[in-house]
């Protein structure tokens, strides 16, 4: 038997993911999925229909609900070779957490105007991935990136705004007197540079 | 998902060039962005100057009046 | 994330409270001294009211406002506006004033909130009316939406619920809207799909209602949160029984196979507890089914007309509207309200 927790998720979650479990059941079996309101059981019970599955549902408490599907042999070979539009429906969750670090205005050694140029087209890239980085910290002469004046601050809003977290040092805008200039994200202290780090699973630096 | 856009990517012989460009660009109030070239065109240096298709006239007509010389021009979804 | 928040989980009508839920609410509410004037309010469970001023001009008042149902702030602006002026031309109305009613979380970028308003704004000047002002509030989640003001000859109000047997039945617009962007919050809708789905949801009811004023429309009505049956119920009720043939519906094909794929709303499923009862249907493909009781966001008009009228009307219509079509009749009542073959 598989166990689907889909309590806390909106429609059509609980049917997607139950859907995935009769695809990984591989046979016969059951599949059980937990949900928290009465429309949820509703549309899943619509689906165990339309596809001839027996289906039960239960209530457990006023927010708890148990719908369990019993799938034959040939119903889960059917499920399982169903190519459709709404393959890989989940949203990953699995997700790499990645942080990206700058600590200069410039990319490597050498010509000044050169480093310059090549962060910016470093951070220009970083927003071109399919898979955005969760966090990018900047610090020391890495700070003045995020401030007015950078050439860059069009692509780290934009990323900004798809989620990604900015987070300048605050330590490091006072020395530059950069505090007032801040152009996009936050303001963070070692603790949390430390931390994020810590918890990454892979650092990027450019 | 990032929304891909057509868009006018123009390549250059040397990095200084594209460099050149860039400032070039600024300095005249000129659209678009200096990027890396994309990886679906070759070229002879990293740096590629991007910009709106419909600026298109515009970036050539000014190119040609101040001898800047460019490799190549592509249009492509990025 | 930030576009998580912006990007609510029940995005557009389909975050409506469901009609049951609601007509028990309504009826329980007080009904204060009758005011003449007051040509159309709640108890018609129209969408909007009309006042008469003078024996020529009434207004019309309507407000609608939602979450985000498409990733894009200044799309997403350009719906809500085209959902909300909506109400005006289903009445019949010319759209004059539109007030914006904004929730909007204070730490959120505020240029995300711009391009909302710059959406909506476009929209409300391609009706005709102009911004006057709005009303917001710092909330958790983002909603966007307008009440918007306009007129209308008291003489030439179309109702909502004033269909007469002998009536076609025509829809402006394809349905399926709502399972599309159901399909797409999981990632499965096709970019095509979801494109079309916001070319008609940004599309005015302005310009088929335009069509409408030259014609003597006996009722008409906006389809939206409550889905195709949903407001063809409010319609019908007890003046007959509507035919509805299902293969003449406009729907957007993608949302048939999404709805095959188990791809749909809460909100969908409660109009269909709502209407079921109310509904036969006689050999309709689940998915059809399905996608005639999924909430529309920004849908087109619902309206009936005098059968021999339509033929010389469809064709004007069809060239605002391409996917407009006699989607069914209205016969003198049957032992159920609503047919679907």
């Amino acid at each position: 038997m598989i166990k689907v927790n889909a309590i806390g998720d909106q429609c059509p979650i609980p049917v997607v993911k139950t859907k995935d479990a009769i695809k990984n059941l591989n046979g016969e079996g059951v599949v059980e999925t937990m949900v928290d309101n009465e429309i949820a059981v509703q549309n899943l019970t619509k689906m165990a229909n339309q596809k001839g599955y027996g289906v039960k549902s239960e209530k457990i408490s006023d927010h708890e609900f148990k719908v369990t599907m019993t799938i034959s042999a040939d119903q889960a070979k059917e499920a399982k070779t169903a190519t459709t539009d709404a393959e890989c429906a989940i949203i990953p969750s699995s997700k790499k957490n990645r942080v990206v670090v700058i600590s200069a205005d410039h990319m490597g050694e050498g010509a000044e105007d050169l480093g310059k140029t090549l962060l910016k087209g470093f951070i220009y890239a970083v927003s071109q991935q399919e898979e955005l980085p969760k966090t990018m910290l900047f610090y020391n002469g890495g700070a003045a990136i995020t401030c007015e004046g950078s050439s860059s601050l069009e692509d780290l809003k934009s990323m900004e705004a798809q989620g990604v977290e900015i987070l300048t040092c605050g330590t490091c805008l006072n020395f530059y007197g950069l505090s007032e200039k801040l152009a996009v994200g936050g303001v963070t202290n070692m603790y949390d540079i430390v931390e994020k780090q810590t918890n990454a699973d892979l650092i990027i630096k450019p | 998902m990032r929304e891909k856009k057509l868009q006018l990517v123009i390549s250059f012989e040397s990095t200084a060039n594209a460099m050149a460009v860039e400032r070039f660009c600024l300095e005249n109030d000129l659209p678009g962005r200096l990027i890396p070239v994309p990886k679906e065109i070759t070229a002879g240096c990293g740096l590629a100057w991007k910009a709106d298709v419909s600026k298109k006239d515009e970036l050539v007509k000014a190119f040609e009046e101040n001898d800047i010389i460019y490799d190549g021009m592509y249009e492509i979804t990025i | 994330m930030a576009s998580d928040k912006l990007f609510c989980a029940t995005g557009g009508c389909t975050a409506k409270l469901g009609a049951g839920i609601l007509s028990r609410v309504l009826s329980r509410l007080p009904k204060g001294e009758k005011d003449d004037n007051l040509l159309i309010g709640f108890d018609s469970k129209d969408d909007a009211a009309v006042y008469k001023l003078t024996d020529d001009i009434a207004f019309v008042q309507t407000l609608d406002f939602f979450p985000p149902m498409v990733e894009d702030p200044y799309t997403f602006g350009k719906i809500a506006a085209t959902n909300a002026l909506s109400d005006i031309y289903a009445m019949g109305g010319e759209v004059k004033t539109a007030l914006n009613i904004v929730c909007f979380p204070e730490s959120e970028d505020l240029n995300i909130l711009g391009e909302i308003m710059r959406g909506g704004a476009e929209k409300v000047h391609e009706a005709g009316g102009s911004i006057a002002g709005g009303h917001s509030i710092n909330d958790a989640t983002v909603k966007y939406g307008l009440s918007v003001t306009g007129v209308v000859d008291p003489k030439k109000i179309l109702a909502n619920n004033t269909a007469k047997p002998g009536d076609v039945l025509i829809l402006t617009k394809k349905l399926g809207v709502g399972i599309i962007c159901c399909a797409n919050r999981v990632h499965a809708a096709s970019k095509e799909a979801m494109d079309a789905a916001i070319e008609s949801m940004t599309t005015l009811n302005k310009y088929a209602a335009d069509v409408l004023k030259r014609y003597d429309v006996h009722a008409c009505t906006d389809v939206t949160g409550f889905s195709f049956l949903g407001h063809l119920h409010e319609m019908i009720e007890g003046h007959g029984t509507a035919v509805i043939d299902s293969k003449n519906v406009p729907v957007f094909k993608e949302a048939l196979s999404y709805a095959d794929e188990f791809l749909t709303t809460a909100a969908g499923q409660r109009n269909r507890n709502f209407a079921e009862g109310r509904v036969r249907f006689e050999d309709v493909a689940f998915a059809m089914q399905e996608v005639l009781f999924d909430p529309q966001t920004s849908g087109g008009l619902l309206f009936a007309v005098d059968k021999d009228k339509a033929d010389e009307l469809l064709p004007e219509l069809k060239k605002v509207c391409p996917y407009a079509a006699v989607v069914g009749e209205v016969t003198e009542a049957k032992d159920i309200e609503i047919i679907v073959k």
